[in-house]
């Protein structure tokens, strides 16, 4: 679905979960694949 | 090992053309009615009507890629930025009343499901590292 959209969904996961954690959220795109990892601790 | 949910025996009167609809749905799936139409109320309660408050629409997936493509990449995640600051916590606090990591990620995967993006979620060695992965074609 293409690189911008990819983003869109890691964002949804990055900006929210680094505002409320302080802990930095890892994200891998590409235009067709997204990991994340997070540590909530 | 989750907890089994509690469950409550209720009856319904509905539309004979709907549920014949909803029996097709369910045998080409392969689910029973029960299952779907748990699914169905599941969905509503723990996602759709927040999101309809809280201004969700529905439009192709086609419409916004078109749209995100007239960008690059950093104006794109400008936008998301924003978004993922104002959206969440809305959502949240309509279903919740708060806004916690856990929460979110619930509504999230709630709305993964509900948009039909296929995730494979991993929780690592402790039950706060985890690792979300979505592919598409």
């Amino acid at each position: 679905m293409g690189i911008n959209w990819s983003w869109q969904i890691a964002e949804l996961f990055k900006t929210p979960v680094e505002s409320l954690t302080k802990n930095e959220v890892k994200v891998d795109v590409t235009d067709s694949t997204i990991n994340i990892e997070l540590e909530l601790d | 090992m989750e907890k089994k949910k509690e469950t409550e025996l209720s009856t319904f009167r509905i539309n004979k053309e709907i549920l014949d609809k909803l029996k097709m749905e369910s045998n080409k799936n392969k689910v029973s009615l029960n299952v779907l139409a748990n699914h169905i109320f599941e969905s509503h309660v723990e996602f759709r009507s927040a999101a309809q408050i809280a201004g969700f629409v529905y439009v192709p997936k086609k419409w916004v890629t078109e749209i995100l493509s007239r960008y690059n990449v950093k104006e794109s995640r400008e936008i998301a930025r924003k978004l993922s600051l104002e959206y969440p916590e809305a959502i949240c606090k309509i279903l919740r009343t708060t806004f916690t990591v856990e929460e979110h990620l619930n509504a999230l995967e709630y709305w993964m499901a509900d948009s039909h993006i296929d995730y494979k979620k991993e929780v690592k060695d402790s039950k706060s590292n985890m690792h979300y992965i979505m592919k598409w074609e």
